[in-house]
C-alpha cells in the first residue's frame, strides 16, 4: 500500500475576484493552519505542493499517510488567508496520484 | 461510567545561573501557564483541548524547588513530551527535571518523601543548630496541605 496520500484541493474566497495566491503563500496557510490546530510538532512533517493552478486556485497535495487525518481536520478547520475569511474545498483524495486523473463520475458515453 | 485515570509527574525546578541550594519563589499559577503555553506551541490547539480536563500543575516547596502536575492519563504524554522545552518561568530562566511519574498521589508522596529526606541530609550538612534543623524538617516535610491543594 502507498505511504502517501494526494489531495485535490481549492482554496475559495467569498469575492471570486480576491487576491492573488502564489503557491508559496498557498502552502504557507496550509502549514500555519496545520500548526494552528497541531502545534510545531504535527507542522514539521513533510507536505508538498505538486502542482498549482493560480487562477483556480486548485493544487495537489502530497502528504504522509499518518498525518493525513491530522492535516485533512486542519484544512477543514481553516478559517483565513492573510486576514481574509476563505475556506479549502477538497476535491478528490487519493493514495495514488493517477487516481487523480478521473473517475466513474467523469465518464463520457 | 468508567472511572478516570490520572497521572502525576513531579518536576524538579532548576534556575539556571543560581546554585541549587538556593529557594526560587514562584507564584501558585505561573508552572501552570508555562506548561500550557509550551503545550500549545509544541502541539497546537488540539493539546491544549486534549490536557485541559483535570490538569493541575502546583509548585510545593521552594526549598527544594520541587513541582507537581496532575493530568488524565494519555494526554500526559503530551505533557512530559513538552516539559523538556520549557525555558521560562515568571521571567526566570529555568529547566524543568522530570523526577517521577506515578499513578497514584500516595506512590509520588512516598517518591517525595524519600527525595526530601535526601535533600534535607544534604541542606543540614550546613547548618549548625538543632533549631535550625528542625525548623527546615518542618518545611520540608510536611505533607498535608499539600493533598488539599491538588
Amino acid at each position: 500500500m502507498a505511504n502517501s496520500f494526494y489531495i485535490d484541493l481549492s482554496l475559495k474566497f467569498p469575492d471570486p475576484y480576491g487576491s492573488e495566491v502564489s503557491p508559496v503563500y498557498f502552502k504557507k496557510n496550509i502549514t500555519e493552519a496545520l500548526c494552528q490546530l497541531f502545534g510545531e510538532v504535527s507542522s514539521a512533517v513533510d507536505i508538498d505542493l505538486l502542482k498549482f493552478d493560480k487562477e483556480g486556485r486548485r493544487g495537489i497535495l502530497r502528504v504522509p499517510k499518518s498525518h493525513y487525518v491530522k492535516l485533512r481536520s486542519s484544512l477543514t478547520l481553516a478559517s483565513r488567508y492573510e486576514g481574509t475569511v476563505c475556506c479549502y474545498i477538497i476535491h478528490k483524495v487519493s493514495p495514488f496520484l493517477l487516481g487523480l486523473q478521473g473517475d466513474s463520475r467523469n465518464y463520457n458515453h | 461510567m468508567v472511572r478516570h485515570k490520572n497521572r502525576y509527574i513531579l518536576l524538579e525546578v532548576k534556575e539556571i545561573g543560581r546554585s541549587d541550594r538556593s529557594h526560587l519563589k514562584l507564584k501558585e499559577p505561573s508552572l501552570y501557564t508555562a506548561i500550557l503555553k509550551m503545550v500549545e506551541k509544541l502541539h497546537g490547539d488540539f493539546g491544549v483541548a486534549a490536557i485541559r480536563a483535570g490538569f493541575v500543575a502546583k509548585y510545593i516547596n521552594q526549598h527544594t524547588r520541587t513541582g507537581i502536575i496532575r493530568c488524565r492519563r494519555g494526554p500526559h504524554k503530551l505533557i512530559s513530551s513538552c516539559i523538556p522545552f520549557i525555558k521560562m518561568v515568571e521571567d526566570k530562566i529555568v529547566s524543568l527535571n522530570m523526577l517521577y511519574v506515578g499513578a497514584t498521589l500516595r506512590h509520588c508522596f512516598g517518591f517525595l518523601r524519600n527525595y526530601q529526606l535526601k535533600k534535607f541530609n544534604e541542606y543540614c550538612v550546613s547548618l549548625n543548630s538543632e533549631e535550625e534543623k528542625a525548623a527546615l524538617r518542618e518545611v520540608m516535610m510536611s505533607f498535608e496541605k499539600l493533598a488539599d491543594r491538588l
